[in-house]
């Protein structure tokens, strides 16, 4: 059909364009009216029908999307229920633990005065490790608050102690909304009332307030988008009054969570729509007045609503591409139709021109045909006026001179010609004017417009027309710069070759083969050698011009390679070959040819320091090859060795942590077991040495725990991130306060103490660093202690300094070694571990330790990392 | 109350076991101990087969004492192994053990442990925290309601 149409196009072409077409089609243009109108009917319907197309097409598009978003939103909601079901749970289960709620009940019987018991503070700092609470705050039955963990958060707000006070009452878990807390941050509370568990016998010693973090795994959920969108993001609302309030921080952060509020009439908006009630998919403007398609619905178990939603230009992006191509299906249609419909309507009228375009196409072929010859001939041809000016030329001449066709018009014959060719050419076109001859072949060089020559053939042929004058001279011209360049070249390389012979740094020989009796080649005699022979073996030419080899290398069983050169001497191939020459201590690269029968010559080079060059490197390969495979093989021994040691290690400190202290355990029951129960029948010193051996297996427990944390620190993976050493620093001190309230400490951390490094591995060496602090401390009436940061050596040291006992600086060398202590344990309790702790996680951190002190005048540990 | 209260005391370690006991014995509490010395006689106890195959199996223990390193069979299996029996499910169970190791802590109640309480080798901690569980389970609790009911 293609071809067809394509036909019928040119045809219309020729019959609209020809001038001397006839006048006689101009009443077939009314014939046109019958095709025009069934094409307008065509075309109306196949636009009507992709219009259907189109439009079912975009109903089915949006459909989809809606069902996907429903399906994300019952996912969604399904996931949060659950959230909030395991939530309540693990509420309740802390709730429920009968210990705890035994121990509250008992201490709060006793005025619950801080600090808090050990059961207490253990069974809450497990229950908000394990359960991953931000904070938990434990509250009396007068909703005072009695213990919090971490310490050093804000108080318990009113809305906390209302929730408080319904849960004791209903002896259930009880939950905030999503509210932003005193740091500006989102949080949510679940308070559980300390039932222990059992039923409405008494009211509750307490209450817990778990603190839980909507960014650890809330918000995220609902930020994770289950398939690939650009706008997709799910919402969860609630009503508050007449407002409707965003819980969650909207996509890339547009608004806050909690900060984005808007009136209950606002029912254009889909989140508004959810939280008045309604449950399916809709369409309508969202918070940033964008029209979208959204899922909403309520989620079960909570207040809150959600709105799963995208943007309707997401949803309509996939109709873009297929009303384009709705478009060009109607397009091709139709102009297929028409092509159809021309082509069946010209056929008809095409006869009438029939004949004229047989003519016209006759003549058009010739002209062409001639065209094509003069264009694309591989010789180039020119038109010369007789004065000689260039007419008429083709591109193939155009290219042979570095010029365009156009430029050539008009120029003169001299112009282009070589200016050594200009005198012959001007004779030879003057004698074809004079009638000498009709025309000349002659090789020439033309001049290119870059000013170098062109060696051609030209063939010149004089036209002259009825009456003789001449008309135009006809040149043929073929480049043969080719051939005229190879013939230069070789001429150059047989200088050149002829030069290398003679002044040769290759070695040349010319020998005579000898044969014995049974004719076959026993030696050979040297006939000549040239300058290089000598300079390369250091045999004169007169020492070996004449004699045989057997002669010249007369210490050897036979002449040098006769085998091969006997081989090439008798007809057989040529050779070549790298040997190494052992009576002349050099490596050569001989070749050998037979000029003629009984003769051969060798043509050699000494490449003695190529070969040992290649030699030597090959040896250092081969070296380094071995050092690598030894070197891969001892760090795969060191790295299995490592591995192994590791996993001992770990074993072993598991087995110590259980099994070492079973038996410290027993000593110090058992002591203590005789102190009480046979106290009466012991002596005073009876008595003292059972205390000695239970103070001493305490220590010895203490030892061991502070050794597996040593341990610990050396196998910890380090994680890197920005550590705010003030809060951490005051957090510590702190602890340190609730554990002795009684003590004056003045603590002073210094603001914005910010360093690179592993939190929790900083935080023991904070913990270590101030504990020392604060025990060295003790003998005062009124201790300070300070935390800061100064600049030594252009590298940041963080400090701990208190005003206590000190130490005498002439041992500082042993401070940081595991055991050793500069105070017995008598002056003050340790172990001697804590400092070698902190030295090895800033050694780890790749920083340094080390302390300033004057006995009586407290003392300064600094510390910096890399 | 005609029932007898029970304290079930998983522990291989005699010393522990007399320490545990007199730690009880002080704080008054008079109810009797039976001890089972790893966790196959633990779960033999309790599911009343083997050797306490005539044991009534209406009568639980109020409070199971759980040391984590046991011959035979280890103490988290005890434990998991009583939650997935409806009659025993509800048991509270707290762990006592020598270990501080944070993987222990964590399983333990991963796997629905009522309490963790780590051994101190301060015999008066230890009282401390045993005082506790006795008080508690023994004097102030009713019993917690069974599976079944």
């Amino acid at each position: 059909v293609d071809a067809e149409s394509q036909g019928n196009e040119s045809l219309e072409t020729m019959g609209a364009g020809a001038p001397c077409a006839p006048a006689r089609p101009r009443a077939s243009w009314r014939g046109l009216a019958l095709p025009v109108a069934v094409f307008a009917c065509m075309a109306v319907l196949v636009v009507a029908a992709g219009l259907l197309v189109y439009r079912d097409q975009a109903a089915k598009v949006r459909a989809e999307k809606g069902r996907e978003l429903a399906a994300i939103r019952d996912l969604k909601a399904a996931e949060i229920s659950r959230w909030m079901a395991a939530q309540m749970t693990s509420a309740k289960a802390a709730g429920d633990d009968p210990v705890l709620s035994g121990a509250v009940k008992l201490w709060t019987s006793s005025g619950a005065a801080p600090p808090a018991p050990f059961v207490v503070r253990s069974l809450i700092d497990t229950t908000r490790v394990g359960q991953g609470y931000l904070g938990v705050l434990l509250l009396d039955q007068t909703l005072r608050v009695i213990y919090v963990t971490p310490g050093g958060g804000p108080p318990p707000g009113a809305v906390t102690r209302a929730l408080g006070k319904k849960a004791m009452d209903r002896r259930q878990v009880e939950f905030s909304d999503i509210y932003v807390d005193a740091q500006g941050r989102p949080s949510m509370e679940f308070l559980a009332p300390l039932t222990g568990g059992a039923p409405a016998s008494s009211s509750p010693p307490g209450v817990l307030a778990l603190e839980v973090d909507p960014d650890a795994f809330l918000f995220p959920l609902l930020n994770s988008w289950p398939a690939i969108s650009r706008t997709g993001e799910t919402l969860l609302v609630e009503r508050r009054g007449d407002q409707v309030v965003f819980l969650t921080t909207t996509r890339e952060r547009r608004a806050d969570a909690l900060h984005l509020a808007f009136p209950v009439t606002r029912t254009e908006i889909p989140a508004v729509k959810a939280a008045r009630g309604a449950v399916g998919v809709v369409t309508g403007i969202d918070y940033s007045g964008t029209e979208v398609l959204a899922a909403i619905g309520p989620v079960r178990g909570t207040p809150w609503f959600l709105v799963s939603k995208v943007d309707v230009a997401e949803v309509d992006a996939p109709l873009h591409s297929l009303a384009l191509l709705t478009i060009v299906i109607v397009l091709a249609v139709t102009v297929l139709g028409g092509a159809v419909l021309l082509f069946f309507w010209n056929s008809w009228r095409a006869r009438d021109f029939q004949q004229l375009y047989e003519t016209e196409r006759e003549l058009r072929a010739s002209e062409e045909r001639f065209t094509l010859a003069f264009e694309h001939a591989p010789v180039g041809i020119s038109f010369t006026l007789p004065d000689g000016r260039v007419g008429h030329t083709n591109a193939t001449l155009a290219e042979m001179l570095g010029r365009s066709v156009a430029e050539l018009q008009g120029l003169t014959v001299a112009e282009i010609t070589h200016p050594d060719d200009r005198a012959e050419t001007a004779r030879l076109m003057q004698a074809t004017l004079s009638g000498e001859m009709d025309g000349f072949k002659v090789d020439k060089r033309y001049l290119r417009k870059d000013g170098s020559g062109i060696w051609t053939t030209a063939s010149v042929t004089l036209l002259r027309d009825g009456q003789s004058r001449p008309v135009n001279f006809v040149a043929m011209i073929s480049d043969i710069s080719a051939g005229k360049a190879a013939e230069d070249a070789l001429r150059a390389s047989e200088a050149r070759f002829r030069g290398l012979f003679e002044t040769a740094l290759i070695g040349f020989a010319l020998h005579e083969i000898v044969l014995d009796e049974a004719g076959l080649p026993a030696d050979y005699v040297y006939v000549a050698v040239n300058q290089a022979f000598t300079d390369l073996t250091g045999l004169d030419a007169a020492g070996v011009v004449g004699r045989r080899a057997s002669e010249v290398f007369a210490g050897l069983p036979e002449p040098p390679y006769l085998a091969i050169y006997g081989e090439t001497a008798r007809g057989g191939p040529p050779h070549r070959f790298e040997t190494y020459f052992e009576p002349l201590h050099r490596h050569y690269d001989i070749q050998v040819f037979s000029p003629q029968a009984g003769q051969f010559a060798t043509v050699f080079i000494d490449i003695t320091a190529r070969k040992e060059a290649e030699d030597a490197r090959r040896e250092a390969e081969r070296e380094l090859a071995g050092m690598n495979v030894e070197l891969e093989r001892r760090v795969l021994e060191r790295t299995l060795e490592l591995e192994a040691a590791n996993a001992e290690l770990e074993a072993f400190s598991y087995s110590v942590s259980h099994d070492l202290r079973a038996p410290l355990r027993a000593l110090d029951g058992f002591s203590l077991a005789l102190i009480d129960d046979y106290g009466e029948q012991l002596d005073d010193t009876a008595t003292d040495y059972l205390a000695r051996v239970r103070a001493a297996s305490q220590r010895m427990g203490q030892l061991i725990d502070d050794l597996l944390k040593l341990s610990r620190v050396s196998r910890r993976e380090m994680v890197r991130e920005q550590v705010d050493l003030t809060a951490l620093a005051r957090e510590v001190l702190a602890d340190l306060r609730e554990a002795e309230p009684t003590r004056v400490v003045n603590g002073h951390v210094e603001d914005g103490l910010v360093a690179g490094g592993d939190p929790a591995l900083l935080r023991v060496v904070l913990q270590n660093l101030l504990a020392n602090a604060w025990k060295f401390t003790s003998r005062k009436q009124e201790a300070r202690i300070e935390v800061g940061a100064e600049r030594r050596d252009g590298v940041t040291a963080y400090f701990v300094r208190d005003d206590g006992a000190g130490f005498d600086s002439t041992y500082v060398d042993k401070l940081f070694t595991p055991f050793q202590r500069l105070h017995t344990a008598g002056e003050f309790p340790g172990t001697g571990v804590g400092l070698a702790t902190v030295k090895r996680i800033v050694r780890r951190h790749g920083g340094s330790v080390w302390a300033e002190s004057v006995v009586d005048s407290g003392a300064t540990f600094y510390f910096t990392l890399d | 109350m005609a029932e007898e209260r029970l304290i079930l005391l998983v522990e291989d370690n005699d010393d522990d076991v007399q320490l545990t006991l007199r730690a009880l014995k002080l704080n008054h509490v008079a109810n009797r101990v039976d001890v089972a010395r790893d966790g196959a006689e633990a779960l033999d106890y309790l599911f009343c087969r083997g050797a306490y195959a005539d044991r009534d199996p209406k009568v639980l223990p109020q409070v199971v004492l759980l040391d984590l390193k046991l011959p035979k069979v280890a103490g988290m299996e005890v434990l998991e192994q009583i939650r997935q029996e409806p009659r025993t499910k509800r048991l509270p169970v707290v762990i006592l053990t020598s270990s501080n190791v944070e993987s222990d802590l964590a399983k333990s109640y991963d796997l629905g442990a009522n309490s963790y309480i780590r051994k101190p080798v301060d015999f008066t901690q230890f009282m401390d925290a045993v005082n506790s569980l006795g008080l508690y389970w023994l004097v102030l609790n009713e019993q917690a309601p069974s599976a079944e009911s």
